[in-house]
C-alpha cells in the first residue's frame, strides 16, 4: 500500500511538473513607438493595438498635457478593448465594459481602470514603452511618474 | 431456412457466438449473459426501471451522445491540424469543402446537446432523490462526469481557432487565474512562498498550466487538442464504465418516490 501510493504520488508529481513549460517565448517588451512630436494632438493613437495590445493616449490631466500608454487588455477578464470614436470610449466586446479616455471604468463588470505601461524618453525625443512593466490603477493609488510624459 | 441452420452450425459462427437462439426464458438469459454488449444491461430489471417518465433515459441519451461525439470526432481528426497556420482553415474546409461536412455540424450540435442533457440527467437524479444512500458514491462519480463534460466542451471550443474561441478561452482561463491558492489573482495566492519568493506567479499558476503560456498561444491550441481528443475522452469512458457498474451494484435504477 505504501509502495503503491508512493509510486502514484511520484507519477502525479512528474506528470504535473512535465506539463508546466520551463520557458516561454515572449515578444520584446520594450518598444520605441515614435518621436514625442508625433503625439501632440489630444486623443487616442490606435495603431499599436493589434500588434502590441496598447493604446497611446494624449490627454489633459491636472492642467498638463500627458502622453500615456494603456494596456488595451480589459481589466475584467482580459479581452482586447476597442476604441469607439463616436462615443469617445473604449469598449470591451466580451461583456460590455466601457472605459473613458482617461481609462476609468465607466460601465460593465470591469473592476478597475485600464492598466498603464511605463514609458520614457530616449535620445532624439524617441518614446520607449515598456509593455511588461505595468501599473494597476485603483482608489488611493497615485500614478507613478514613469507612467506618463508631460508634453 | 436451411442456409440459416448451416451458418448457425458452422465452426466460424460457433467460435464467435456461443449462446443458443433466444427462444425461451432460459436461452434469452443465456444470450444476455454471454454477449458483451447486452450484458451491460441486467438480465432482469424491475418494471418501474423502464418507465420512461422516471429516468427520461437522460443518462442513456448522454452516453449515446458521447458515442456520437467519439465517432464524428475521429472523422474530424482526419482533416484538422492543431496549428496556428492550419486550424482555422481546416475548420472552414471541413465545413465547406469536405464531402459530408455535416459531420462537423453533428459534432458541434452534439457537444451542445450533451452538455444540456447531462445537466438534465443530473436534475432528474436530484429530483428523484437518487443521490441518497446507497447511491452517494455514484453521485460523486456523476459530478466528475459533469466536470469532464464541461472540460471536453471547453477544450473543443478553442479548436476552431477563430475570434470567438480565442476570447472565450482567454476569459475562461483568466477565471482559472482567480482560483483560491492556485491562481495568481486568487485569494491566498500570496501565502504560498518558498524562501521568501512567491510560488504562485503568472508564470507558475494553474492558468499557466492550462495555457502552457501566459496567453492563449499555439501551445495552448496543441494542449487543448491533446486533452480534447485523448486525455479527456479516455477519462470520461473510464468513469462511465464505473458509473454504469455502480448503477448495477447499487441495486439498479432507484425506485419511485
Ligand atoms: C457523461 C455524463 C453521464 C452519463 C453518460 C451518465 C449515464 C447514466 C446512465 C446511463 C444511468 C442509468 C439511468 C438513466 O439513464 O438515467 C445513470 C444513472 C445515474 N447517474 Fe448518471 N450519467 C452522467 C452524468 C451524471 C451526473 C452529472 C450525475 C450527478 C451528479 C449522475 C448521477 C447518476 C446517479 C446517482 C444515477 C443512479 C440513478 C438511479 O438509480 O435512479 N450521472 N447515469
Ligand atoms: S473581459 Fe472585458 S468585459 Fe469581460
Amino acid at each position: 500500500m505504501f509502495f503503491l501510493s508512493s509510486v502514484a504520488g511520484l507519477w502525479a508529481f512528474l506528470t504535473l511538473r512535465f506539463s508546466i513549460p520551463s520557458a516561454v517565448c515572449r515578444d520584446r517588451s520594450r518598444l520605441i513607438v515614435g518621436r514625442l512630436s508625433e503625439f501632440n494632438t489630444e486623443g487616442v493613437y490606435t495603431h499599436l493595438r493589434d500588434s502590441h495590445g496598447i493604446w497611446l493616449v494624449c490627454i489633459r490631466a491636472t492642467g498638463q498635457r500627458r502622453l500615456m500608454a494603456y494596456r488595451a487588455t480589459c481589466t475584467h477578464l482580459g479581452c482586447l478593448t476597442m476604441w469607439s470614436q463616436a462615443d469617445n470610449e473604449f469598449h470591451c466586446p466580451c461583456h460590455g465594459s466601457a472605459f473613458d479616455l482617461s481609462g476609468n471604468n465607466l460601465r460593465g463588470p470591469a473592476p478597475r481602470p485600464l492598466d498603464v505601461c511605463t514609458l520614457r524618453i530616449l535620445d532624439d525625443d524617441l518614446v520607449e514603452v515598456n509593455t511588461a512593466r505595468t501599473f494597476r490603477r485603483g482608489p488611493g493609488r497615485a500614478l507613478p511618474p514613469d507612467s506618463y510624459i508631460v508634453l | 431456412m436451411r442456409l440459416r441452420q448451416r451458418i448457425r452450425r458452422s465452426q466460424l459462427y460457433r467460435s464467435i457466438i456461443r449462446h443458443p437462439a433466444p427462444k425461451d426464458r432460459r436461452t434469452r438469459t443465456a444470450v444476455v449473459l454471454t454477449n458483451l454488449v447486452l450484458h451491460l444491461h441486467p438480465v432482469a430489471i424491475s418494471r418501474h426501471a423502464v418507465r420512461i417518465g422516471y429516468t427520461w433515459c437522460l443518462g442513456g441519451i448522454a452516453f449515446f451522445l458521447m458515442l456520437v461525439e467519439t465517432v464524428t470526432g475521429v472523422l474530424l481528426m482526419l482533416y484538422y491540424r492543431p496549428t496556428a497556420t492550419h486550424a482555422y482553415r481546416d475548420m472552414l474546409e471541413l465545413r465547406d469543402v469536405v464531402a459530408f461536412g455535416m459531420f462537423r455540424e453533428i459534432h458541434r450540435w452534439g457537444a451542445h446537446a450533451m452538455v444540456i442533457i447531462v445537466m438534465l440527467h443530473m436534475l432528474r437524479v436530484f429530483l428523484t432523490g437518487s443521490y441518497r444512500p446507497p447511491r452517494e458514491f455514484n453521485w460523486v462519480v456523476g459530478v466528475l462526469l459533469l466536470l469532464l463534460t464541461f472540460f471536453l466542451a471547453f477544450t473543443g471550443y478553442l479548436l476552431p481557432w477563430d475570434q470567438l474561441s480565442m476570447w472565450a478561452v482567454t476569459v475562461g482561463t483568466n477565471m482559472a487565474g482567480a482560483t483560491p491558492f492556485l491562481g495568481h489573482e486568487g485569494p491566498g495566492s500570496t501565502w504560498l512562498t518558498a524562501g521568501g519568493k512567491p510560488l504562485i506567479t503568472p508564470h507558475s499558476d494553474i492558468r499557466f498550466l492550462l495555457l502552457g503560456s501566459t496567453q492563449v498561444t499555439e501551445t495552448t491550441l496543441n494542449r487543448f487538442y491533446v486533452l480534447h481528443c485523448i486525455a479527456l475522452p479516455l477519462a470520461a469512458f473510464a468513469f462511465c464504465a464505473l458509473h454504469f457498474w455502480r448503477v448495477r451494484k447499487d441495486g439498479g435504477i432507484s425506485g419511485p418516490l
